[in-house]
């Protein structure tokens, strides 16, 4: 195995584990060894962090080892990003988040955001507490393609509604795909206040915010619209992921 | 934060002597209510209203002021001399007083968690002999039984129901009568002598279950006890949905009124025919119940309480009669609600603190009320401090796979044997699902069979092998996409004739319940500045809290790491406290200053509450908790 397949490899395996100053050296070495970055993000962190996201979806994983993944994910992007720009590797998207008005619950809109963010989407988090009127401003000065909606608490389930009223009367209701999600909501409820989508958790919100891009006509296949170097980062995932399982079985 | 009182602030000493002891309480409580809160028992019969003049103290030094009853009960010299009534005498600043030695000792009994409760029923039943009136007496009837009254210390007021009442019955009774007062209220007459008949009812109105106690007021003896689901529960499980009920329908509010009062009105009539008791013989009523509870019970809309802020539209002692309130007994009848310490802390934990008295004593005491919301209250007598949690439905055995509420076939308890593992099964049937104290006591015998990691992750398959003996170990079973189960019982074994199994995502359900109460008493720690260590007890109080097993609840850190001993299931503590409220007017009156005095914390408001949820998300390591792991358990 050449080091760059190593540092590859070990990539992979400390951010699954969460080991965020390990993922930050072999980044810098990477980087020194003049690794092309799109290849380290693609072939290595996001591969990690998308098998983070189905642990937690099966349950072997809990949010307190998500968080820790995101958190060494997120200090090799550090290194990363200036690098990405340079190259001009575009978000596949952007994302308006926040949780409704009265509702302070944060943890499950802030699980969503870093499997977003980890799959490429650029993520305009408003918090919580957002009235409608400032879900309205956001949008017309973020211009997202997609705003998701999060509340815990059924007394407050119903903002979804006011939201999505506020954002039609503003005229800004076509513009953009709306998902919906959180402890008590349902798809039917979902669908009873005419959002786009729902999601039970953060893979599955991954999972929705991809497809509603692609019904909006984006092409989502990684980094814009280079489709060549869209297949070559699937092989080179793949790649990683071949590895990984022989990598185990050698164990 | 929100917080009731300056901590710590404020507070004005209030000695008494002979018996030398000191309290300190926010300046303007009475001197009669700061010596309850003690327990230093104080003469009264007219329930500190300013009337039987038995309160008397004398002060020695600080806070001199006389009041208008002061100067009808005492001459000069002895206001001069500073004789005082104790229940009109508010404490402004430092006081030292003496209180004369009591007439007799006091009837006393012991209720709650070893608590000595002085009882003084607010409810008095006096037997008169009138004078019947005449050409030169031309008194009405009821100026003479006031009059008569006046001797024995009480000045009366009659509603309209009670004067409509009265021609009869003195005429009826050939003015042999007995009179019920409750505080200053004249409530009913009665003919003949039936002084020795008085009852009273106290009320644990739960979000799902509701409990009644008839007691005799005279004795304190309870008369009966049952209870009953409350009759909301179709309308949701925990409070909020109960409120958006009310908000999403026009009629939503008057028909969970209408509901909780059904409820209480069967319960009512089953008991009084248990105890052989009339309607009209029950005088008084206290009820402890949570903030939305006690909202629908009187009618009044809870919204704000669903929504932030969190405002209920009183916190305080609201007093009403039976007649407004709706409950088939006297009409006259007062009922009470025990007062709240804020929108997610109410009237059942004020109750709980009467019951286990946490708030008056020394020592540093937790009180937790596990439950779909959970209630934590922490402190002693120098400082308390009160927190909700909330924590879900998973304690009651919702959004578990197999989870059911404690009910005939639900498993709660469980202990893992070398050989296997035993069930014990509500009923003695075979099991077809588990209950909130199973949950806690599997996933806690799994943590210490080391089938579990602490972070909540079942073992694999092939690591179970080597762990445990194979009669174990095989019950840890995976599907195709990886997701690990438990099984406690195979098909052959249950009741449904399906496996019951412990899903990985049951077990993360519990730990962001258990989280959530374990983060609420991490904060509440935290703001006192207590460690385990420093906890002389720990109280699980509530329907759930009083049946798991408190050495579950310590290996899943429900609950700080103290020895295991100090760890008390108190059963119904609500219930006992409004039992407390009723049977003891001193005891009441502590109730009523109690929102005061106990700090209320609201998590949504405390950035620190994330922290702390997020680090015990995770069970305690064995060793932390002074255990180590073993292959085969013999028995907790
Ligand atoms: C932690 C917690 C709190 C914390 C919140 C801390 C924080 N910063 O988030 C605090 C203490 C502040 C809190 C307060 C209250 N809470 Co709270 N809380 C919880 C608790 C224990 C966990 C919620 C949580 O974070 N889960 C973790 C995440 C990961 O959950 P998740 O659903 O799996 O998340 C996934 C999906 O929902 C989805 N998702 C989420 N958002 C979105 C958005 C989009 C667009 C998409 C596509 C998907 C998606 O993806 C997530 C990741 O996989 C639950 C009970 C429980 N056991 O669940 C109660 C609970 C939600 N709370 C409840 C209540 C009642 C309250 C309070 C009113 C109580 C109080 N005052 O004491 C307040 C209200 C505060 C407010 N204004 O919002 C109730 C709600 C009941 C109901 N019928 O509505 C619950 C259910 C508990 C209960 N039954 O009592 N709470």
């Amino acid at each position: 195995m050449s080091r760059e397949e190593e540092i590859k490899k070990g990539l992979y395996e400390h951010t699954l584990v969460g080991e965020a100053a390990e993922v930050i050296e072999l980044t810098q070495e990477g980087i020194d060894l003049g690794m092309d970055p799109l290849d380290v993000l693609f072939g290595a962190l996001i591969p990690s962090l998308q098998e983070v996201g189905r642990l937690f979806e099966i349950g072997e994983y809990f949010v307190p080892e998500m968080l820790v993944a995101a958190r060494a994910m997120q200090g090799a992007m550090g290194l990363l990003r200036p690098l990405l720009v340079d190259k001009g590797a575009e978000p596949i998207g952007k994302v308006v988040m926040l949780t409704v008005k009265g509702d302070v619950h944060d943890i499950g809109k802030n699980l969503c955001n870093i499997m977003l963010e980890g799959e490429g989407f650029d993520i305009v988090d408003l918090g919580v507490n957002v009235k409608p009127e400032e879900v309205v401003e956001a949008v017309q000065e973020h211009q997202p393609q997609l705003v998701g909606f999060s509340a815990f608490l059924t007394t407050t389930m119903p903002f979804f509604k006011s939201n999505l009223t506020a954002l039609t009367d503003a005229g800004l209701r076509d513009s953009i795909r709306v998902m919906v999600g959180g402890a008590p909501v349902t798809q039917e409820y979902a669908d009873s206040v005419g959002a786009d989508g729902f999601a039970p958790d953060a893979s599955s919100a991954v999972r929705l915010a991809k497809e509603l891009m692609t019904e909006m006509g984006y092409d989502i296949s990684m980094g814009g619209d280079d489709s060549e170097g869209a297949s070559a980062l699937a092989t080179a995932v793949q790649a990683v992921e071949e590895m990984m399982v022989k990598g185990h079985e050698d164990e | 934060m929100t917080s009731t009182a300056p901590p710590g602030t404020s507070k004005v000493s209030i000695e008494f002597r002979p018996h030398d002891k000191v309290t300190r309480v926010p300046p303007g409580m009475t001197i009669f209510n700061a010596a309850n809160w003690i327990g230093l028992p104080i003469d009264s019969t007219c329930g500190a209203k300013g009337t039987c003049g038995k309160c008397k103290v004398r002060i020695l030094r600080g806070h001199n002021g006389t009041t208008a009853a002061d100067r009808r009960i005492f001459t000069e010299e002895e206001l001069a001399d500073g004789w005082r009534l104790s229940c009109r005498s508010e404490a402004q600043e430092d006081v030292v007083c003496e209180v004369p030695r009591l007439m007799g000792n006091p009837k006393a009994a012991l209720m709650g968690v070893d608590r000595h409760v002085i009882l003084n029923a607010n409810v008095h039943k006096i037997p008169l002999t009138l004078t019947p009136p005449t050409l030169e007496d031309q008194r009405s009837d009821f100026s003479r039984l006031r009059d008569a009254l006046a001797p024995e210390g009480f000045e009366v007021e009659a509603s309209l129901t009670t004067l409509r009442q009265l021609p009869v019955v003195l005429r009826k009774g050939q003015w042999q009568v007995t009179a019920v007062i409750v505080g200053h209220e004249l409530v009913s007459v009665e003919e003949g002598d039936t002084s020795g008949r008085a009852f009273g009812l106290a009320f644990d109105i739960g979000t799902t279950t509701v409990v009644g106690m008839l007691l005799d007021l005279n004795s304190g003896a309870p008369v009966a006890v049952l209870s009953t689901l409350n009759g909301q529960a179709v309308h949701g499980a925990d409070v909020i949905s109960r409120i958006s009920h009310t908000m999403m329908n026009d009629d939503g509010l008057s028909q969970l009124n209408e509901v909780i009062l059904r409820t209480l009105n069967g319960l009512i009539d089953q008991l009084l025919q248990e105890g052989g008791v009339a309607p009209h013989e029950v005088y008084e009523v206290v009820t402890a119940g949570n903030a939305t509870m006690q909202h629908l019970f009187l009618g009044v809309d809870p919204e704000a309480i669903g929504l932030e802020p969190f405002i209920p539209v009183v916190e305080e002692m609201v007093q009403a009669s039976a007649q407004e309130v709706g409950l088939e007994i006297l009409p006259q009848a007062q009922v009470h609600c025990l007062p709240y310490l804020g929108a997610y802390v109410g009237a059942d934990l004020v109750a709980g603190l009467l019951a286990t008295g946490l708030a008056q004593n020394d020592g540093v005491r937790l009180l937790v009320d596990v439950g779909t919301n959970g209630e934590i209250i922490l402190g002693s007598a120098e400082r308390t401090v009160a927190t909700a949690a909330p924590a879900g439905p998973a304690f009651e055995g919702a959004q578990i796979q197999d989870g059911m509420r404690a009910s005939e076939g639900a498993i709660e308890a469980v202990t893992i044997a070398p050989d296997g593992i035993e069930l014990q099964v509500i009923g003695d049937v075979p099991p077809i699902g588990l209950c909130g104290s199973g949950l806690l006591d599997v996933v806690a015998q799994l943590r210490l069979c080391g089938l579990m990691l602490p972070s909540g992750r079942f073992v694999k398959a092939d690591e179970a092998y080597e762990l445990v003996a194979p009669e174990l170990a095989r019950r840890i079973i995976a599907d195709e996409e990886g997701r690990r189960s438990f099984v406690l019982a195979w098909s052959e074994e249950s009741g449904s004739d399906k496996p019951i199994v412990l899903t990985q995502r049951d077990v993360r359900e519990l730990q962001f319940a258990k989280g959530s109460i374990a983060g609420g008493i991490d904060v509440v720690m935290q703001e006192l500045g207590v460690e385990a260590d420093d906890l002389v007890e720990i109280y699980l109080a509530g329907s759930f809290g009083s049946y798991i097993n408190p050495q579950s609840a310590r290996i899943i850190g429900l609950v700080p790491p103290v020895p295991v001993e100090r760890i008390k299931a108190v059963g119904n503590a609500a219930g006992e406290g409004a039992k407390i409220a009723l049977l003891s007017f001193r005891e009441r009156q502590v109730a009523r200053s109690l929102p005061q005095i106990v700090e209320y914390h609201e998590l949504s408001g405390r950035g620190d509450f994330n922290d702390s949820f997020l680090s015990v998300l995770q069970f305690p390591e064995l060793d932390s908790l002074g255990m180590e792991r073993i292959a085969a358990i013999e028995q907790l």
